[in-house]
């Protein structure tokens, strides 16, 4: 571990001519080098295979996980807190099916889906929940602050959104043409850092790309209650460019993904992408107060039930087993470190 | 301006306290109003003002000024006193070229008449310095007398400290044969070559050092009578330089068998130290104190005249005791309390701590 | 030369120096230059690396905590350090947790510049000495510039380092010259400096050799500069010897360099400006009392600001700061 109270080392002149978004930051000296990660083909596919195969092995890839981790929690094998995605994946699917290694992302507390649609680092993930130190930081950030190569999470919300905007502006300054992506939820549009944040990346035109996904409840705050106002208009007051979908399909979501993807990427300004969707799991553990109803009848808009319609039920269940295999191996591994 | 006194015959202070402020800095007061409360080391005193005007308060409350120096100035306006305190707002050395120098040590310098450019110029220069420049330079130009050489058996005592309590001593050990004076010491290098007692002053404390090292005399009695902190200093002086110190004891003394003492105790006439009493070192007893039984006593004490002590009472290191006091049975008086004279003590007083008395002053004012 | 030229000279060389600095602020940008005009000048030659931003400090913070990330550094300037406080949430939660949270991949060096302090009469949220609610915390460091200190030097060495840093400027000492030590003396005092693990200065101020000190006085910023006219008063008037020892990190702090002042002196004042109690003095009083038990002739004595907003008023102000006066009795106090 780097000691923290002495500070050495002198840092190198950065390359401002490489993108500094596919930098972590500059290189702690005495930082572990990280292993290259290695990712199973089984879980996040490859650009082979047909996209519609791809984008289901990788939702269902992140649902498996999700519940393999809901269900270690539920053993005792786990401890602290963890905010599961299920029913979201198709939102982490289509965007970062959009994103190139030169673009950073980062996500917030609820953020498996987004890491793991990003890296594919099951076992960094899962070694991390788990306080390890072969966990992608460590054991020391946990399920909600992860670090990897273009790829960061933390836990306060509305935090986020300024350094998302300092890297697109680092961007900006250095030429680099690579997006900052950041994802948030409608409950984080309480805090008034978002708003600070918005203004600014208007004013200085930031390449910075939001993702917005609604999923209608904060915590355990149904939506309306938190909101006054429209959520594109919040956007739209400082000028910035709003696409929006209602949907959990993740083609329609990737279409409509994409082409606000190209668009950040063409006029270089900041852009939303607001995602109306559902969380089908709790908030957090066990505390789900939702009315069970409701609950049910988004369990009928599935991500991955709409999307297995486009597979061959045969292509869909290999695809199931091969994710299932993958994940296997991921849990044996992890459950020996 | 007309200047602002404290009001006090007292001889054994040379500083006060200003304790209060009756009224605030740079107001009009009348004739005869009570404008301050100072304490000196016997004394709480009241200050009033003799004359009308606005008066300038010449120190805060809390600090200590000379007892030859004012308290407060009185103006007749308040242009002549912001003017006053202008011409006074020079920071200690502005406008002073030269080596550069404490207060303390341009005082001393002037009155010592030292050359402040004769001392080190590479650092501030301190009273101690000019005094130490002094003592160098007494001893080159002043013939020191040498000590007195009596023809005796009994020890050869150095008297330390020149001042009143010196006389004291001097008479305490001649009455007593117990030991011969045959030379006094002081730092203060104006009373060298003065006689105390027919005992001349030799040179200050390195001179008393040199002797008892060269085995010309064999112990000292340190005199101050009433500065507790130089009494202390000056047996430090003598721990580090290996002198010894001898009691001096009335012949008067009524010290009853058993009692035991440390060494260094001046005791003066007609004290009484009850059976089963305890004495440490370096304490200056005044004439006719009195410890009835079974007292326990500190170090470094210091007492005035007519002090009485019942049974059974303790007295820590350092305490200063006035005139006239008694203390009842039991009472425990912590280390460094200092007590005013006259008063009667009936409780234990905590270490650092004083008791202290008011005393009324007397204004004499013209007849109108 | 006066302070608040030597910051802006230290970060016009930074600028120049090193296309990775970046200034951040609210009104920067020529020709205002910033609230107190430290910043003048720099933004005509630096135009898209000196920016004025709007009215929102927590986005100052964070957006400078994503620029450190990306491999920038940046120099954000928060108006008044009274306003800290809206960023204190990025400051703590973000910019000192990244590199620690993250296992060390990525480094944080954010600097936050701000004008802190009272005694202009600004009134109760422009008049603050809030620093005292950043140290200690753990990753980040906490710098206060001083007259003593060369602010480019300072800035140099920040630069060279990685971990993030809240520098405290005094409103006060902006308008003072410097007083740099020359020839291993300030003025008319011996001065002499030691480095510690900060890699930055612990000053020695002192009217006589530490052997002939009686009293250690441990302060920062421009409650240093009080306490060395006081002290030099001191020194002339009654001959009473203080050593000043002035360290340009206050947290983390290098204790060595002070305790060696307080095992000669065996008597210790700290004075801040902060409000008294659970503060920098308080930590520094604690520390050294457990490091000095039973050496010490008294206590650690701490002289704060009285624990109440700062009033707007002259007078009323001066009652609640700590004032060359007070400072002066706390030494003597200290020095018994």
């Amino acid at each position: 571990m780097v000691a923290w109270e002495h500070v050495g080392g002198d840092l190198e002149r950065g390359n401002l001519n490489t993108t500094v978004a596919n930098q972590t930051g500059p290189q702690a000296p005495g930082a572990r080098a990280k292993a290259p990660v290695e990712t199973d083909r089984r879980l996040v596919g490859d650009l082979e295979e047909p996209r519609a195969d791809r984008l289901y092995r990788r939702m269902r890839f992140i649902r498996r996980f999700e519940e393999t981790l809901l269900a270690l929690f539920e053993e005792g094998v786990l401890n602290g807190t963890t905010h599961a995605c299920i029913g979201q994946e198709a939102d982490a699917v289509a965007v970062m099916e959009c994103l190139r290694p030169t673009d950073h992302v980062f996500s917030n507390h609820r953020c498996h889906g987004h890491f793991l649609a990003r890296t594919g680092d099951a076992i960094g993930l899962l070694a991390e929940i788990m306080g390890k130190p072969q966990g992608v930081c460590g054991g020391i950030g946990g399920s909600q602050h992860l670090c990897a190569p273009g790829f960061k999470s933390n836990g306060i919300q509305g935090g986020i959104l300024p350094a998302a905007a300092g890297i697109a502006l680092a961007n900006q300054l250095s030429r680099a043409d690579g997006l900052s992506a950041v994802f948030m939820g409608e409950g984080t549009l309480g805090e008034g850092l978002v708003y600070e944040t918005l203004n600014l990346a208007s004013l200085w035109r930031l390449p910075l790309f939001i993702v917005l996904e609604d999923n209608a409840w904060a915590q355990s705050t149904p939506s309306h209650v938190n909101l006054a106002g429209g959520i594109a208009e919040r956007f739209a007051a400082f000028a910035i460019d709003v696409s929006e979908i209602d949907s959990t399909d993740v083609e329609q979501i990737h279409a409509i993904a994409a082409g606000a993807v190209e668009r950040a990427r063409e006029t270089r300004a900041p852009s939303a992408l607001i995602i109306h969707t559902y969380r089908l799991c709790h908030h957090s553990k066990n505390d789900d107060a939702r009315p069970e109803a409701e609950v049910e009848a988004r369990w009928e808009l599935d991500p991955l039930e709409i999307h297995a319609q486009r597979l061959h039920e045969a292509r869909r269940r290999a695809i199931d087993q091969e994710v299932e295999a993958g994940l296997t191996a991921v849990l044996d591994t992890a459950l020996r470190l | 301006m007309k200047p602002l006194f404290v009001p006090t015959t007292d001889v054994n202070s040379e500083t006060a306290v200003i304790r209060t402020w009756h009224v605030p800095d740079r107001v009009e007061i009348t004739a005869g109003e009570l404008v301050a409360e100072v304490e000196t080391s016997k004394a709480i005193i009241d200050v009033n003002g003799a004359d009308p005007g606005f008066i300038l308060h010449a120190a805060p409350v809390g600090e200590e000024i000379r007892l030859t120096e004012p308290v407060g100035r009185t103006f007749d306006s308040l242009a002549e006193l912001e003017s006053f305190v202008a011409e006074r707002e020079q920071p200690a050395d502005a406008d002073v070229a030269g080596p550069r120098a404490t207060a303390p040590a341009r005082r001393r310098a002037e009155e010592l008449g030292v050359d402040l450019a004769t001392l080190a110029a590479d650092r501030l220069i301190t009273a101690e310095m000019v005094e130490a420049s002094a003592r160098t330079a007494a001893q080159v130009t002043l013939e020191l007398p040498p000590p007195l050489a009596p023809v005796t058996t009994l020890p050869k005592v150095g008297v330390f400290g020149a001042g009143l309590g010196a006389t004291q001593v001097i008479d305490i050990l001649r009455a007593a044969e117990s030991a011969v004076p045959i030379a006094v010491f002081d730092d203060d290098v104006t009373r060298w070559a003065e006689e105390v007692m027919g005992v001349p002053v030799v040179g200050g404390g390195d001179r008393l050092i040199e002797l008892v090292e060269r085995s010309a005399i064999d112990a000292a009695v340190i005199s101050i009578s009433t500065s507790i902190r130089a009494r202390t200093r000056l047996r430090q002086v003598c721990l580090d330089a290996g002198i010894p110190l001898v009691n001096a004891i009335d012949p008067t003394a009524r010290i009853t068998a058993g009692v035991t003492f440390g060494v260094g105790n001046v005791v003066c006439a007609y004290c009484h130290f009850g059976v089963g009493t305890t004495v440490g070192d370096n304490n200056f007893f005044s004439a006719y104190n009195s410890f009835d039984h079974h007292n326990r006593l500190g170090s470094d004490i210091s007492t005035g005249p007519a002090c009485a002590a019942s049974g059974l009472v303790e007295i820590g290191d350092r305490v200063r005791l006035g005139t006239g006091i008694h203390i009842e049975p039991h009472v425990r008086l912590g280390d460094d309390v200092e007590v005013a004279s006259g008063s009667t003590i009936v409780a234990s007083v905590p270490a650092n701590h004083s008791v202290k008395r008011r005393v009324a002053t007397t204004v004499v004012v013209p007849r109108r | 030369m006066i302070c608040s030229r030597a910051i802006g000279e230290a970060l016009r060389v930074a600028l120049e120096s090193d296309d990775r600095v970046v200034l951040l602020g609210e009104d920067l940008v020529d020709p205002y230059g910033g609230a107190f005009k430290v910043t003048r000048g720099l933004s005509t030659d630096f135009p898209e690396r000196v920016r004025s931003t709007p009215i929102s400090e927590a986005a100052i913070a964070g957006v400078s905590a994503g620029l450190a990330l990306a491999g920038f550094r940046p120099i954000a300037e928060i108006m008044f350090g009274d306003f800290l406080s809206l960023c204190f949430d990025q400051i703590v939660n973000h910019i000192a947790k990244y590199e620690q949270m993250y296992n060390g991949q990525v480094k944080c060096p954010v600097i936050i510049r701000t004008p802190s302090g009272g005694g202009r009469g600004y009134g109760p949220t422009h008049s603050q000495s809030l620093e005292k609610y950043f140290t200690g915390v753990p990753g980040l460091k906490v710098v206060a510039s001083s007259l003593y200190h060369d602010p480019g030097v300072t800035l140099r060495t920040l630069l060279a380092q990685s971990t993030p840093v809240l520098h405290i400027e005094h409103k006060l000492l902006y308008p003072l010259h410097l007083l740099l030590p020359i020839d291993g003396r300030i003025d008319q005092d011996i001065a002499e400096e030691r480095f510690g693990a900060s890699g930055l200065p612990t000053t020695y101020i002192r009217p006589v050799e530490r052997d002939e000190c009686t009293v250690t006085v441990l302060a920062y910023g421009y409650q240093a500069e009080l306490a060395r006219r006081a002290a030099a008063k001191l020194a002339i008037e009654e001959e009473l010897f203080v050593e000043l020892v002035v360290p340009a990190q206050i947290s983390p702090l290098d204790w060595e360099p002070i305790e060696a002042s307080v095992r000669q002196t065996r008597s210790a004042l700290v004075v801040e400006e902060g409000t008294r109690g659970w503060s920098w003095g308080s930590e520094v009083a604690a520390k050294l009392s457990e490091r000095f038990f039973g050496e010490l002739r008294g206590p650690v004595s701490v002289l704060a600001s009285e624990p109440s907003v700062i009033p707007s008023s002259r007078e009323l102000e001066t009652a609640v700061l700590p004032t060359e006066e007070k400072i002066k009795e706390a030494i003597v106090r200290a020095a018994r």
